[in-house]
This record gives C-alpha cells, sequence and structure tokens, in this order.
C-alpha cells in the first residue's frame, strides 16, 4: 500500500530509483543463481559420466584378463599335459615298430591306445572345464548340485542346494553366466569366509528368479562388495559384476540382522532370460 | 533527455542489424524477437511523427495497446522457447487475461490506480513467463551452458527490461503532470531500452554451443 499512497514527488523519486534498483539486483541475482546451478549441474553430470567410463574401462579390463588367464590356462594344459601324451604315443608308434616281435608290437599298441585314452579323457577335462555337461544337458539345478556334491565330498564344509521352483530352463547362456557367478560366489566363500555350511535357495515370482546363497563365515556387505569391486585387486568381483549387468540382473551383499550369517541374493528378470 | 530517447530508439537498429548479419541461422524465437523489433521500430516511429506533429490523440492510442502487443509477441516467443505442455498452457492462459484486462479500461472507467496495477499483472506475467524458462532449465537440464543459447539472452533482456521498468510503469499512471517524474521515467526507461536492445543483440549473434555428449548418456537413474 505503500507504494501506492507514495504519489509526492519526492518519495516516488526514492521509490522508483530504490524500487528499480531493488528490482534490477534481484533479476540479476536470479540469472547469475540459474547460471551457477546450471553450471554445477552440468559438470556433475560430466564427472559421472567420467566414472562411469572408467568403471567401464576396469570391467573391460578384467574381462580381458579373465579371457587371458582362461587362454593361458587352456595353453598350458594342452602344452604341459597333451602335448607329452601324444609325444610318448608318437615314440610308441615309430617306424621300428615294425622291426620288432610280436608280443612288444602288441604292448606298444596298447600303451598307445592307454595313452590316447588318457588324452581323451584330459581334453574332456577341459572342454568340461568350460562348459560343465551337467549344465549343458540338464540345466542349472543340477550344474549346482553337481558343484555341491564335490564341494560337500572334501568333508570341510557342507552346501545344499534347493530349487523351488526351476521347471522351465533359462537359455543356455544366461545359466551358464549364473552359474560362473554361483562358482565364484562359492569359490569366494570357500576360500575366504571360513564357513561350515553353504546353502542356496531358489524362488521365483511372475517377474523375477531369486537366487539367494546363505553362509555362516566371515561375508561382504553391499558398500564392501562395491568399494573391493572398483580396486584393481578384486578380479572375481568385478567378474560377478559384469556378468551380472550382462544379464540385467541385481545382486544384493548383505549380513543378516541376527549377525549368524551373510547372505548374497541375486534378482534375474525372467521376460528377458526365456 | 532527448538524446538519451533517441539514443534508445536507435539502438533499436543494432540488433536489427546483427539479426540480418546470421539471417540463416536465427532460430524461430530470434524471428519472433526480430519481428517484435520491426514492429517497436515502427510503433516508436509513429509515436514521433505523432508527437512532432501534436497529435497526442493517436501517440496515447499507440501507447495504450503496447503492452497488450508486446504479450502477444511474448506469448509466440515463450511457446518457441518452452517445452513443458503446462508451461505452454500457463502462457496462453496469462495472455488471454492480460487481453481481456486490456480491454477493461475500453468498456469501464478506471481508476489510474486500477491501469497501474493493470500495467504491473502485465510485468508480472512476464517475469512470470520468464521464472518458467529458468524453472525448466533447472528441472530439465540441458548439457550445454544456459548462457550459449540465444534464447537465454532473449530472456535476460526481457527480464531485465520487466524488473527495471516496473516501477516507472507502476508510477507513470499514477504521477502525472511531475517534471521530476518524467525525467526519471525517460532516464531509467531509456537505460533499460538500450541494455535490452544489446541483450537481444547477443541473442542475435550467439552461435550455440555444440553437445558434449548426448543426452542419453547423461542419465542418473
Amino acid at each position: 500500500m505503500f507504494f501506492l499512497q507514495a504519489t509526492n514527488s519526492t518519495n516516488v523519486t526514492y521509490v522508483v530509483y530504490f524500487g528499480t534498483f531493488g528490482m534490477l539486483l534481484l533479476a540479476i541475482g536470479l540469472i547469475v543463481f540459474i547460471v551457477f546451478h546450471q553450471r554445477k549441474v552440468i559438470y556433475f553430470q560430466l564427472r559421472m559420466k567420467k566414472m562411469q567410463e572408467e568403471q567401464q574401462q576396469m570391467m573391460l579390463q578384467a574381462s580381458i584378463q579373465s579371457q587371458e588367464e582362461e587362454r593361458q590356462r587352456i595353453a598350458a594344459d594342452l602344452h604341459d599335459d597333451a602335448g607329452p601324451l601324444l609325444a610318448t604315443v608318437r615314440l610308441y608308434l615309430n617306424e621300428n615298430l615294425i622291426h620288432q616281435d610280436q608280443g612288444t608290437q602288441l604292448q606298444s599298441i596298447y600303451n598307445a591306445k592307454q595313452i590316447i585314452d588318457d588324452t581323451i579323457q584330459l581334453i574332456r577335462n577341459m572342454s568340461h572345464s568350460l562348459i560343465p555337461p551337467t549344465l549343458k544337458n540338464f540345466g542349472l539345478e543340477s550344474a549346482v548340485n553337481d558343484m555341491f556334491q564335490k564341494i560337500n565330498g572334501s568333508g570341510s564344509i557342507s552346501a545344499s542346494a534347493r530349487f523351488h521352483d526351476y521347471k522351465r530352463r533359462l537359455k543356455l547362456e544366461y545359466e551358464l553366466s549364473i552359474f560362473r557367478v554361483l562358482q565364484e560366489l562359492v569359490n569366494n566363500t570357500i576360500k575366504h569366509s571360513h564357513s561350515s555350511f553353504i546353502h542356496l535357495t531358489q524362488n521365483k515370482t511372475d517377474q523375477y528368479i531369486y537366487i539367494r546363497m546363505h553362509h555362516d563365515g566371515e561375508g561382504l556387505t553391499q558398500t564392501e562388495y562395491e568399494k573391493l569391486r572398483d580396486t584393481p585387486a578384486g578380479m572375481g568381483l568385478k567378474n560377478i559384476y559384469s556378468r551380472v549387468k550382462i544379464l540385467n540382473s541385481k545382486i544384493l551383499f548383505e549380513k543378516d540382522p541376527s549377525n549368524t550369517y551373510y547372505k548374497v541374493t541375486i534378482e534375474i528378470p525372467i521376460d528377458a532370460m526365456l | 533527455m532527448e538524446l538519451l530517447e533517441t539514443i534508445a530508439r536507435l539502438s533499436l537498429l543494432l540488433p536489427s542489424f546483427l539479426f540480418f548479419l546470421r539471417i540463416k541461422s536465427q532460430k524461430r524465437e530470434n524471428w519472433v524477437i526480430f519481428l517484435f523489433l520491426v514492429f517497436t521500430i515502427i510503433q516508436q516511429f509513429a509515436v514521433v511523427v505523432a508527437i512532432k506533429s501534436h497529435n497526442d490523440h493517436i501517440s496515447d492510442l499507440i501507447l495504450e495497446f503496447n503492452p497488450l502487443t508486446y504479450l502477444v509477441f511474448l506469448y509466440f516467443f515463450f511457446t518457441n522457447v518452452l517445452f513443458s505442455p503446462i508451461n505452454k498452457r500457463i502462457v496462453l492462459i496469462c495472455t488471454i487475461t492480460f487481453a481481456l484486462l486490456q480491454i477493461l479500461p475500453l468498456t469501464i472507467k478506471i481508476t489510474s490506480t486500477l491501469y497501474s496495477i493493470i500495467t504491473t499483472i502485465n510485468t508480472l506475467f512476464i517475469l512470470l513467463f520468464c521464472l518458467l524458462y529458468f524453472f525448466e532449465q533447472i528441472r530439465f537440464p540441458k548439457t550445454v551452458f544456459i548462457y550459449t543459447q540465444s534464447s537465454f539472452w532473449s530472456i535476460v533482456g526481457l527480464l531485465v527490461f520487466s524488473a527495471g521498468t516496473f516501477f516507472i510503469f507502476w508510477y507513470n499512471t499514477i504521477v502525472k503532470h511531475s517534471e521530476i517524474f518524467e525525467n526519471q521515467y525517460i532516464v531509467i526507461h531509456a537505460l533499460i531500452f538500450i541494455i535490452r536492445n544489446v541483450l537481444f543483440s547477443i541473442a542475435f549473434i550467439i552461435k550455440p554451443e555444440k553437445q558434449t555428449f548426448s543426452d542419453n548418456q547423461l542419465s542418473l537413474t
């Protein structure tokens, strides 16, 4: 109301000058605020993008490294095991064999056959380590049970699995990825947790498959997992992360509120997998 | 005072000239501002001619419809720079409301205070449109800096002009026949008018910065 009443010339002069100055100051303040706020948002987005790129780079490196390690292992198996075996067979089946007596010939052929059988077994084992035949032929449930049976055989840790609803199999490549994640989780548990049991359960809703692994040893929480995953040493965790990402799934590491065990839950969307 | 007024009027030629320099790359919103400047030049010319020929009635009539034409141009400008349909609707509603308020003095006799309020509402609408634009810029941030866009400089021009002339327009109809206020009006209006035209000039010559990365890479979800 003061503004409306200020009709006196002097008052109007003051009101107009100060009012105009104030309004301009407000307008400039608003513009400056918008400009700085927008700059801040853009820089934040750029930083986020850079971080994402760095993480992707690390994942790529981990993936390449894991591939290289796999290749080196196959190369070492072929060179150290299959190579000498085949060389021995060659020795048995050399050209002097025809000049030898029949008994020696039969013995040499028998030895060569034995070594060839061993080589076949060795190559089969190598092939199985690339893709477990149980997984290929009977699915994830059987492959997990098979893996747990072998663990139980060692006697140091008890492993059990219960699949509640896994009637329809997922695509082989997805099953293999899930199996590799589980293998890595189980390996980590055996190596680091000092737990006495591992228990795995599978459940299903309309949209997701949930695979949960419990153990009573020392484990990781989600924060620790994310922290370790981003360190150069966390190779296995990086592989888990990249496989889970490929599966478009989520993984959650948590400690049970009772503090008696740790659990890892993998949430896999069904639609994309079938 | 006359010199300052003349300089202010001549300052309209600067953005018009710069517009032609980069006419091929001008955006639609710049075309609206340019047409508004052309309209203002014609209007100012008509006012000068009317004053020189002592035909106050014509000059008053031109100036009476000035806020409405201004708002109509702004409506087209803001519908081009805003992208939210709700905000565009707000701009439309405000423009229609103001058009109705503008017709009011023609139908009923109103006091000078009410006339001032109508003029103030006009300014408030423009300030609201500017705030809607800034709100959109904060809500949906782009990947280029805001000051590299021509629409930003046009809006800064409009905002500075609206904020700077708010009080002189308010008192324009209340304080009549006061020489002190008239001089004050001319000085402030002319200076703000020149600043606005300079800001429009920047809007016409600014080259939009290329996006450093695409929007889909920026998803924060």
